[in-house]
């Protein structure tokens, strides 16, 4: 598997899939498919390969809601990006905002957004929403969503297919 | 029958009463003057509606002011909250009176009118403590903790070269000290201590809490400072304090270093008050023209610039004097 | 009278416990130096900072959810809206992303005139920032000066696109309105006039001994930090990192121009205003090349009446004023889009204030507030 990793700094974080992109018609050079525990393990990696965060969105689909991870670098500019994917039931990821600090705000967003918990983020209340909002305005409705897979229609994935992690603690389901 | 009347008590009322109308006419005129002038510094022509030229419309804002209802904000000392502007205007007054605007022209002589003046502008700093305290507002005890640092260190260089005045001539009558200046302007004090004139300037614009000094008020950082919560006419007196407190010191500026009413062919009231005035306008240009210092900034540059150099001022004047 | 003397959801997040020797000050939403509806807590000890934290959302109006419910045009006038003072960015941003999903070629006049009004833009944004942080460190009078040009050039711009600040004019495909001959001489009358101006900026301004001593040295960003925090634009210029998305990531025509990207190594307050006064500069030199360049020719593509991108998805980045701005946009066919995420560069510019300003005076967090050039609704979206 290792001889289609495109860079160096993704040596330590093993087993996750690999989308190239038009970069042309999506911007994106990389996407990158994780479980939640290489999330961390990723960012690290991205970040002290001298990549900065842009921001962290979600997308909510029928397969559960995407969190979405944009990294670019000041030097040769390449975006890169990492997915996960978490269950509409336990929308719950690990946080990264103690390694990259710019995570914070964006995660908060995330939260409000999505409703989406980080675990062991320091302070994880609303950021632009009112503390008492009640509900998540960009959770769509069961019948709007459509498959995640169809944003992808420009990237080519190498590897394995992208994975639907439905539990987080079984990693092997990633066929 | 008629009780007799002191000659120098009817002076003192006559005098009171003229102090009153001309402090108002004149805040509404400086204020008027400083909005045309900023104006005019900005690219822009200021007032231009009411009257000729703006002319009555800080009249029109007085009349706004004092239209408006006192509000005391909950949780405050109301005694203090409303102590604070009257003490600002009031001892404004009272230095009025020993400072001669001609020959002829002074409500007392006083042999001791510098010392009376000094004593009376330091009760401004009173008022702004009063009014940063008793608003209960954290922006407004922010700005009265800033104003007693700043007059504290602040007074002591002008004391020094007031005091430097006063040994060179002798006296603390500011009569006297006007007299022994000449009508050329080299005969004045300034050519004999151009150090201590601006030591002198610095210091009266941060007494009167002018920009660049006007730290207890600072707009960008302290909303509106110590006086953040007043409206109507508890602003009003507090604006008013202020403008009187520039006349005052240019007035003193003006008397112990400018010669006075002394000036160049006709001396009289009308040189002493275009002095004043150009001082004033100098102030208002600075105001306009310089960014604000920093608080650490403004001590440092008391404490380590000002004071040395106002020591300095006052050794000098000593050898002159022994000479 | 009942007083909640807890304070909001906000302050008690703030203020855990009760505090020793210090002071809990709450500047905003409404306060002359947070330029709109940024609301900053911090704990003072004396005069000194000790925490910080921006509290936000005073102004959220959530255009990423109206994205999802308009079409691909009726949404072009949210961009005006979201950064008001570089909403032609904003415009290109959004304009641009949906132009890479769908692959349309773009007319070439069309593309120039989106450059000259966009710098225009860019000038105007960075010379009311140049008013507005004289005015945070008390100088008043330069932000008229800054609007007598500033005056001028929307003019101009009201003249290509209809509006004077929330410009709307850009159109998936180019671009409303052609260039007539009254606007291309008013743009070569303002470079012209400009170059005069700033050095008077200098003279009044940048060279003044107290507004010195209220920028150097003030609100250092090193690099390491601008990264941490994924800080773009003047701010991370002004930190040494020569990043500019016209160069890092070429879109539109912007690799026929010879600019610069200025930089400065002080990565103080300072460093990012001199950023700023010199990106004037360098726009005033691309708009002079483009109207040079300029050609005859058409300036709408052939698109159709009812946009529906095919099912994909891109992101799109275009240097604002204030930095990096990505537009991130899912589509899934149909003619409103999936999804639609905005990347605000003041909203990661602004996440590095707790940080920077720790420790500093309340006079200097207001200047290093105000060299952030930070747009609220922006921010909040």
């Amino acid at each position: 598997m290792k001889d289609w990793i495109p860079a160096e700094w993704l040596k330590d974080v093993e087993s996750f899939d690999l989308a190239a992109c038009k970069n042309e018609a999506t911007g994106t050079k990389w996407n990158l498919f994780l479980q939640h525990q290489r999330l961390r393990k990723a960012a690290r990696a991205l970040f002290d390969a001298g990549y900065f965060l842009e921001d962290i969105t979600g997308m909510d689909g029928k397969e559960g809601i995407e969190v979405i991870y944009h990294f670019n670098q000041y030097e040769k500019p390449s975006r890169v990006t990492l997915r996960t994917l978490i269950v509409h039931e336990n929308p719950e990821i690990p946080t990264i905002s103690d390694i990259i600090p710019a995570a914070n705000w964006h995660e908060r967003e995330c939260y409000d957004f999505f409703g989406i918990t980080f675990t062991g983020h320091p302070n994880l209340i609303p950021l632009l929403l009112p503390d008492n909002f009640g509900f998540h305005p960009l959770l769509k409705k069961e019948d709007k969503r459509v498959s995640l897979f169809d944003s992808l229609s420009n990237c080519q994935t190498i590897g394995v297919k992208v994975p639907c992690v439905e539990s987080p603690e079984n990693p092997s389901d990633k066929e | 029958m008629i009780p007799t009347i002191p000659m120098e008590m009817l002076r003192i009322i006559i005098f009171t009463v003229a102090i009153i109308l001309f402090v108002s006419v004149n805040a509404l005129l400086l204020v008027w003057l400083e909005r045309k002038l900023a104006g005019h510094f900005q690219v822009r022509p200021g007032p231009f509606e009411v009257g000729p030229h703006g002319l009555l419309q800080t009249v029109c804002d007085g009349l706004k002011l004092m239209g408006k209802q006192l509000v005391a904000p909950a949780g405050a000392d109301k005694r203090l909250f409303w102590a604070a502007p009257i003490l600002a205007f009031a001892p404004a007054f009272l230095c009025f009176l020993p400072i001669p605007f001609g020959p002829h022209l002074l409500g007392m002589d006083f042999e001791t009118g510098v010392i009376l003046i000094l004593a009376f502008t330091s009760l401004g700093v009173l008022a702004t403590i009063l009014a940063g305290w008793g608003s209960n507002n954290k922006f407004s005890l922010l700005g009265a903790s800033r104003a007693v640092s700043q007059a504290v260190a602040y007074e002591v260089p002008l004391l020094i070269t007031v005091l430097g005045v006063v040994m060179y001539s002798g006296s603390l009558d500011f009569t006297s000290i006007i007299g022994q200046q000449g009508s050329w302007p080299w005969q004045w004090n300034v050519m004999l201590q151009p150090l201590g004139f601006l030591i002198f300037f610095v210091c009266s614009l941060a007494e009167c809490n002018r920009a660049p000094f006007d730290l207890p008020e600072a707009e960008s950082e302290l909303t509106a400072g110590f006086h953040t919560e007043y409206s109507g006419m508890g602003f009003g007196l507090f604006f008013f304090a202020e403008y009187t407190n520039m006349v005052i010191t240019s007035s003193m500026c003006t008397a112990l270093f400018l010669g006075g009413w002394h000036g160049p062919f006709f001396s009289g009231w009308w040189w002493f008050a275009s002095k004043v005035y150009f001082l004033i306008f100098v102030m208002m240009w600075m105001r306009w023209t310089f960014p604000r210092v920093r608080f650490d900034q403004l001590l440092n540059l008391s404490w380590k610039w000002l004071i040395p150099l106002a020591l300095i001022n006052l050794f000098y004047v000593a050898v002159l004097v022994k000479l | 009278m009942n007083f909640n003397l807890d304070g909001d959801f906000y302050s008690r997040n703030f203020q855990q416990g009760p505090t020793e020797n210090t002071m809990i000050l709450n500047l905003g939403p409404q306060h002359p130096s947070t330029h709109g509806v940024l609301r900053v807590l911090v704990e003072m000890d004396g005069e000194y900072i000790l925490r910080a934290e921006p509290v936000l959302g005073y102004l959220h109006r959530m255009h990423e959810k109206m994205g999802e419910s308009k079409t691909y045009n009726q949404f072009i006038p949210n961009m005006g809206r979201v950064d008001y003072l570089h909403a032609l960015a904003w415009n290109w941003a959004y304009v641009g992303a949906v132009e890479q999903l769908m692959g349309i070629e773009v007319p070439e006049r069309a593309e120039y005139v989106r450059v000259i009004s966009c710098e225009l833009n860019r000038i105007m944004s960075h010379l009311l920032w140049w008013g507005a942080y004289v005015m945070d460190l008390g100088g008043f009078t330069p932000i008229l000066y800054a609007f007598d040009d500033r005056e001028r050039a929307q003019d101009l711009l009201q003249r290509i696109t209809g509006s004077r600040l929330t410009y709307s004019s850009f159109r998936i495909g180019g671009v409303i309105q052609d260039m007539d001959d009254i606007f291309l001489d008013g743009v070569k009358a303002f470079c012209a006039r400009m170059p005069e101006r700033l050095k008077m900026y200098k003279n009044l301004v940048t060279d003044n001994f107290i507004f010195r001593k209220r920028c150097e040295e003030i609100g250092e960003i090193p690099v390491e930090m601008a990264r941490k925090y994924g800080a773009t634009g003047p701010v991370l210029r002004g930190s040494g990192v020569a990043y500019d998305v016209r160069r890092a990531e070429p879109y539109s025509i912007y690799d026929r121009f010879d600019f610069s990207i200025p930089t400065q190594d002080t990565t103080d307050a300072m460093g990012r205003y001199l950023v700023r006064l010199d990106e004037i500069t360098q726009s005033l030199a691309i708009i002079t090349q483009a109207v040079d360049q300029l050609s005859e020719g058409p300036i709408r593509a052939k698109v159709p009446k009812v946009i529906k991108p095919p099912k994909g998805e891109t992101y799109f980045a275009v240097e604002g004023a204030r930095g990096k701005i990505g537009v991130f946009l899912v589509s899934d066919g149909s003619n409103v889009p999936y999804r639609i995420k905005l990347r605000s560069p003041s909203l990661s510019n602004l996440s590095l204030f707790s940080e920077c300003a720790k420790g500093s005076l309340l006079a200097d967090a207001i200047s290093i507030l105000g060299s952030l050039d930070l747009v609220i609704p922006e921010i909040d979206r």
